[in-house]
C-alpha cells in the first residue's frame, strides 16, 4: 500500500483531516476473540438435536413417495414397509379415540365440547336417548340431518343439524358415533364403520333432512346385512 | 499476518501503522464510493416504490373496489410486484452494495474497475423494472419471488456475475491472514445465491405439479432465510465490533453457528405446504431443520450479547448499533416464530393464512431491512465524507420503521392465527350455505390485516425522512466530519 | 487459521446435500408420475389439461389467483376442508400432473377451487358453481352474488359493447346497478371465456388408485 499512500499524500494531503474523519476515528478492522463455547450451550444444543431427532423419527413417513399423512406410518398396518427407519410403535386408537377429533372438528361448535349443546337450540348428547338408544336412530340423524323442533329429556330445541353423509367417511361416522356414546359418562355399543356403511346403503335415495315425527318409530341396532360383513 | 492483530506496528518512513490503515481505509472507500452509492440509491427507490405499492394494496384490503377497473393495478398482480420489488430491488440491491464494501475492507483490497459494479448494478436496476412491468402485465409465473419471467433472471444473472466475480477477486486477492467471521457469510451468501435463483428457474419450468410447488416453496423460504439470512448475519458481524471496538466474543461460537447455519438452512422451506399434498418426509425434513436452525440462532445471539456486553449503552447512542440491535433481536424472534408457526399441529393452521405473510415481513423487514440501514448510516459518512446532518432524522427513521414494521407484522402474525384457526372446523349449524362458513374465517382476520395499514403512517413518515436524510448526503450536505458521527446522543466524555 | 478450501468445499457441500436432498429427490419421487388407467372402463385420470383450459389457467396465474385461492384439499382428520365440501377425499400428487405448481396458492383468503368444477348434484345448494354465467357475474361483479366478498372485480375481463343484430351467446346477465344500457351487452373477452372454461374443469375428486393395492397387483404379474 506503500505507493497508494504515496499518491495520496501529494493530492489530498489537506482534504485528507476534514474528509475522512470517519476514518480516522473508526475502530480496526474486527477480529474474533477465542473464548470457548459455554458448557450451558452445548447442553442446549444436545437438547435441540435430540428434539430435532424425535420428530425426525416420529414424521418420517418411512420417506415414501405415496405417504402424505405424517401419523400413516405410525399407526403400523400396512404402511408398515417404511417403518424401518420409523418412530416407537404407538397403539392404534380405539373408534372412540379417533372421534373425538372428528367430534372437536365437526360438531363441537354447537353441541360442545362438553356435550352439553346450547339451551333452546342444540340439544345435550350427554345421558340423550337419542344418543345412547336406538343406533339406527343416531346413524340417520347423523348421516342425513335433522332440523325442526326437538324434545329431549323433556326440554324444546329447535334448529337445524346438517347432514353429515356427504362429508364424513363411514370410518369417521363410526368414529364419532363411538365417541359421543362412550364419552361423558354414556356407556352405549361402539359402531362400526360396516355399520354405517349398511345404513348409508339403505338410506341412499333420501336427500331431504328428518324432522322429530319421521324417527319416532325407529328403534334397535344398525344391522349389517350378512354379505356386507367382513 | 494481518497488520490489524498488531498493536504497535514499526514501519519505516515515520509513518506510524494506524496511520496507513486510516490511509489504506481511504484509499478502499474511495474505490467502492461510485458503486456502492450507486447500489445503495436505487436500493432506496425501490424500497419507496414497494412501500406504495404496499400501501395501495392496503387500500385494496380496505375497499376492494379501489383502482378496479384498472387491470395493471389488480390485487393479485400488485402483491407479487411488491414481494419481488421489496426482494430483487431493495433487499439484494442493498445487500449486494453493503457486502462489497465489507468485502473490500475486510480483504483490504480496492474495489476493482468500479466502473463495471455500476455498469452492473444498472443493468440489475433494468432487470428489475422490466421484471416488475412483466408482473403488472400478467407476464408473471405466479411463484412466490419468482415471479419475474425467466428472461429477466438471466439479466440479472449476467449483472450478478460481474458483482460475483469482484467479490471472489477482492477474496482472492485478499491480504493473507486471518479471514473474518463476516467473509464467511458474505461469500457463502454470494455463492448460493446464483445456484438458488439459477438452479430453481432451470427446475421449475420442468418439473410437475407438485415437484413445482415443492422446489416454489423451498426456494422462497430460502432466498429470505439464506440468501438475505447470510447477507444480514455477515454485516451484523461487521458492525457490532466494528463500532464497540471489542472482537467478537468466540471465534468458536462463530464457526459454529456458522456451519450449522449452512448445513440446516438450506434444508428448511417444504413446511409452507403443511397440508397440501406433498410426500410427509419432506415437511417433516424441513420441520426439522427449523427445529435445528434453533443451534445456529442461538450461537449467534449468544454470540453478539457477550459481544455487546458492557455496551448495551450504545443503543442509545449509536444510530448503527440501534438499528443493528433491532435487526439481530429480530433474526432470533423471526426464527422461533417461525418454528412455532410451522410445528404440524399448528402449521396446520397458520400455512396459507396471513401468518406466512407475516413471518416473511419478520425476515424481509424487521430483521433484514434494519440491518441494511444500521449499514447505511455507518458506510455513508465514509463514502461521501460527510456527516449525517440531523439525529432527529435518525431518530424519526428508526421509530417510524421500527413502529412500522412492528405493528405491520404482529397483525399479520394474528391474523393468520384467527383465520388458519377458524378455517379447521366448521362453525355453522347450516353447512350448506359452505359460502358464510368460509366468510367467519374471512371476517376474522380482516380487522387485523385492515388495521395493519395503519403501519403505513409511521412507515412512510420514517421512510420519506431517510430519503430525505440520504439525498443530503449524497449532495455532501451533512455535518463536517468531526472526533464523533452523529448520534443520537453525545457519548459522554471518557466512554467509547 | 481456516483453510480457504474448507470454506469453499462446505459452503458448497452443504448446499448440494440439501439440494440434492430435498430438491432433486422431490422430482424424481413425485416429479414423475405416470396416469391411473382403467382399461376396462377405458377411463384416464388425470386427463391433459389443453386449449382453452390451458389458457384459462395462464389467466388464472396471470391474475395471481393464486395470491388468495388454494387448490388443494386437506385430509379430513386435519382440517375441515371435505366437511366444507370443498372435495370429496384428501387431493394427491397425481391429480397435478398436468397442472402448474403455481396454483396451489400460498393463502386462503378465498375459498379453495380445487374442485370448483366438479359436477354437483341437481339439488345440491352449490348448483350454481356449475353455471359459467354465475361465474361470469362473480368476475365482473362480485359482491353482487357474494355479498361479503373481498375479492376485486375483474371488469377488465369484460367488455361492453352495442347490440347489433343478435345478443352474443356469451352476454352476461347482469342485474341491479351492473345492467349495461338499453342496447348494449356486456360481453366476456377470451380470457375470461377461458378462465371460466379452467375454474369448470376443475375436478379433483375422481377416485384414485390405491397405491398399496396397484403395487400388489403389479407384484405378482412379474
Amino acid at each position: 500500500m506503500q505507493p497508494g499512500a504515496d499518491e495520496i499524500d501529494y493530492r489530498e494531503t489537506a482534504d485528507l483531516t476534514r474528509v475522512h474523519g470517519a476514518v480516522k476515528r473508526e475502530h480496526e478492522e474486527p477480529q474474533a476473540g477465542a473464548m470457548a463455547l459455554p458448557l450451558w450451550l452445548v447442553a442446549v444444543i444436545f437438547v435441540i438435536g435430540f428434539g430435532a431427532a424425535f420428530y425426525f423419527g416420529q414424521f418420517n413417513g418411512g420417506f415414501s413417495a405415496t405417504v402424505l399423512n405424517e401419523r400413516e406410518g405410525m399407526a403400523g398396518g400396512g404402511k408398515a414397509k417404511g417403518a424401518g427407519a420409523g418412530g416407537p410403535a404407538v397403539v392404534e386408537e380405539t373408534l372412540a379415540q379417533q372421534g373425538k377429533k372428528v367430534y372437536s372438528l365437526n360438531c363441537a361448535s354447537c353441541h360442545q365440547a362438553s356435550g352439553m349443546g346450547v339451551p333452546g337450540k342444540y340439544p345435550p348428547l350427554v345421558k340423550s336417548e337419542w344418543v345412547v338408544g336406538s343406533s339406527r336412530k343416531l346413524g340417520k340423524v347423523i348421516l342425513k340431518g335433522l332440523h325442526g323442533p326437538i324434545t329431549v329429556e323433556g326440554n324444546q330445541y329447535n334448529d337445524a343439524m346438517p347432514a353429515w353423509g356427504a362429508s364424513l367417511s363411514d370410518k369417521r361416522i363410526a368414529a364419532v358415533m363411538s365417541y359421543i356414546r362412550s364419552e361423558w359418562g354414556n356407556s352405549a355399543s361402539e359402531i362400526t364403520p360396516e355399520q354405517v356403511g349398511a345404513l348409508r346403503a339403505e338410506l341412499a335415495s333420501r336427500s331431504e333432512p328428518y324432522v322429530e315425527a319421521d324417527l319416532k318409530d325407529v328403534t334397535g341396532d344398525i344391522e349389517v346385512p350378512a354379505a356386507a360383513k367382513p | 499476518m494481518s497488520a490489524l492483530s498488531q498493536d504497535t506496528p514499526q514501519h519505516p518512513g515515520g509513518t506510524t501503522g494506524a496511520q496507513l490503515d486510516q490511509v489504506e481505509r481511504s484509499l478502499i472507500d474511495a474505490s467502492a464510493r461510485t458503486p456502492v452509492l450507486f447500489f445503495y440509491s436505487t436500493a432506496l427507490f425501490w424500497l419507496l416504490l414497494q412501500t406504495v405499492i404496499g400501501f395501495i394494496v392496503t387500500l385494496k384490503i380496505q375497499w376492494p373496489t379501489f383502482l378496479e377497473d384498472c387491470s395493471w393495478l389488480t390485487y393479485g398482480r400488485l402483491v407479487p410486484a411488491q414481494k419481488s420489488i421489496a426482494l430483487y430491488g431493495w433487499a439484494s440491491l442493498a445487500g449486494i452494495g453493503t457486502a462489497l464494501w465489507i468485502l473490500a475492507r475486510l480483504c483490504r483490497v480496492l474495489l476493482p474497475r468500479p466502473g463495471s459494479l455500476v455498469a452492473a448494478g444498472a443493468l440489475w436496476n433494468v432487470a428489475v423494472a422490466i421484471g416488475t412491468v412483466a408482473i403488472l402485465s400478467g407476464n408473471g409465473r405466479g411463484y412466490e419471488y419468482l415471479d419475474f419471467p425467466r428472461y429477466v433472471f438471466g439479466l440479472m444473472f449476467v449483472a450478478y456475475s460481474v458483482i460475483a466475480v469482484w467479490g471472489i477477486v477482492l477474496f482472492v486477492n485478499r491480504r493473507p491472514g486471518h479471514v473474518y467471521i463476516s467473509v464467511w457469510y458474505l461469500v457463502g451468501a454470494l455463492f448460493w445465491f446464483p445456484w438458488l435463483v439459477g438452479g430453481i428457474n432451470l427446475l421449475i419450468n420442468n418439473g410437475t405439479g407438485v415437484s413445482q410447488a415443492v422446489a416454489g416453496a423451498w426456494f422462497a423460504q430460502n432466498i429470505l432465510s439464506l440468501w438475505l439470512g447470510a447477507l444480514g448475519l455477515g454485516v451484523i458481524y461487521y458492525l457490532i465490533p466494528k463500532v464497540t471496538g471489542r472482537p467478537i466474543h468466540s471465534y468458536n461460537l462463530a464457526a459454529l453457528g456458522f456451519w450449522t447455519f449452512s448445513v440446516f438452512s438450506v434444508w428448511g422451506g417444504v413446511q409452507r405446504l403443511i397440508g397440501a399434498p406433498v410426500p410427509a418426509w419432506m415437511i417433516t425434513v424441513s420441520i426439522v431443520s427449523i427445529i435445528l436452525m434453533l443451534i445456529p440462532v442461538a450461537t449467534v445471539t449468544v454470540n453478539y450479547y457477550f459481544t455487546m456486553r458492557g455496551d448495551f449503552n450504545l443503543v442509545y447512542h449509536s444510530p448503527t448499533i440501534r438499528f443493528a440491535f433491532f435487526g439481530a433481536i429480530a433474526y432470533t424472534l423471526a426464527n422461533v416464530i417461525l418454528l412455532i408457526g410451522s410445528f404440524r399441529d399448528i402449521g396446520i393452521a397458520t400455512q396459507f393464512s396471513w401468518f406466512r405473510a407475516g413471518v416473511d415481513g419478520f425476515f424481509l423487514y424487521a430483521f433484514f431491512s434494519m440491518v441494511m440501514f444500521a449499514a447505511m448510516y455507518y458506510i455513508i459518512p465514509r463514502l461521501v465524507g460527510c456527516e449525517w446532518l440531523s439525529a432527529t432524522f435518525i431518530k424519526l427513521h428508526f421509530w417510524g420503521v421500527a413502529y412500522g414494521f412492528g405493528f405491520a407484522i404482529v397483525m399479520l402474525l394474528m391474523a393468520g392465527f384467527a383465520q388458519g384457526s377458524m378455517q379447521l372446523a366448521i362453525h355453522q349449524t347450516d353447512n350448506t350455505n359452505a359460502i358464510a362458513d368460509f366468510m367467519l374465517s374471512v371476517n376474522a382476520f380482516l380487522p387485523f390485516v385492515r388495521g395493519q395499514g395503519l403501519a403505513f403512517i409511521p412507515l412512510c413518515i420514517g421512510q420519506l425522512v431517510f430519503a430525505l436524510h440520504f439525498l443530503l448526503m449524497l449532495l455532501r450536505l451533512g455535518r463536517p466530519s468531526g472526533t464523533q458521527p452523529t448520534l443520537f446522543e453525545p457519548l459522554k466524555e471518557g466512554a467509547k | 487459521m481456516k483453510p480457504t478450501p474448507l470454506l469453499f468445499a462446505g459452503i458448497f457441500a452443504s448446499f448440494a446435500a440439501a439440494w440434492l436432498g430435498l430438491i432433486v429427490a422431490s422430482e424424481t419421487q413425485i416429479g414423475v408420475l405416470q396416469p391411473n388407467v382403467n382399461e376396462e372402463e377405458g377411463d384416464v385420470y388425470p386427463i391433459n389439461v389443453a386449449g382453452i383450459t390451458e389458457r384459462g389457467r395462464q389467466v388464472y396465474i396471470a391474475y395471481g389467483c393464486n395470491n388468495c385461492h388454494t387448490q388443494f384439499v386437506r385430509d379430513e382428520e386435519a382440517a375441515a376442508d371435505i366437511a366444507r365440501q370443498w372435495g370429496t377425499r384428501r387431493t394427491e400428487p397425481l391429480d397435478y400432473l398436468y397442472s402448474d405448481g403455481a396454483v396451489l396458492g400460498i393463502n386462503r383468503v378465498g375459498p379453495d377451487l380445487s374442485n370448483i368444477g366438479a359436477e354437483q348434484a341437481e339439488d345440491s345448494p352449490r348448483r350454481y358453481l356449475s353455471d359459467a354465467q354465475w361465474h361470469y357475474r362473480h368476475l365482473y361483479n362480485p359482491r353482487s352474488v357474494v355479498k361479503d366478498s373481498v375479492m376485486p372485480a375483474h371488469r377488465f375481463l369484460f367488455h361492453t359493447r352495442k347490440i347489433v343484430g343478435q345478443r352474443s351467446d356469451y352476454a352476461v346477465n347482469l342485474t341491479g346497478a351492473d345492467t349495461p344500457r338499453y342496447g348494449y351487452e356486456v360481453v366476456p373477452t377470451e380470457d375470461a371465456r377461458a378462465l371460466v372454461a379452467y375454474l369448470l374443469s376443475l375436478d379433483r375428486t375422481h377416485a384414485l388408485k390405491k397405491p398399496d393395492a396397484a403395487a400388489a397387483a403389479a407384484a405378482p404379474a412379474k
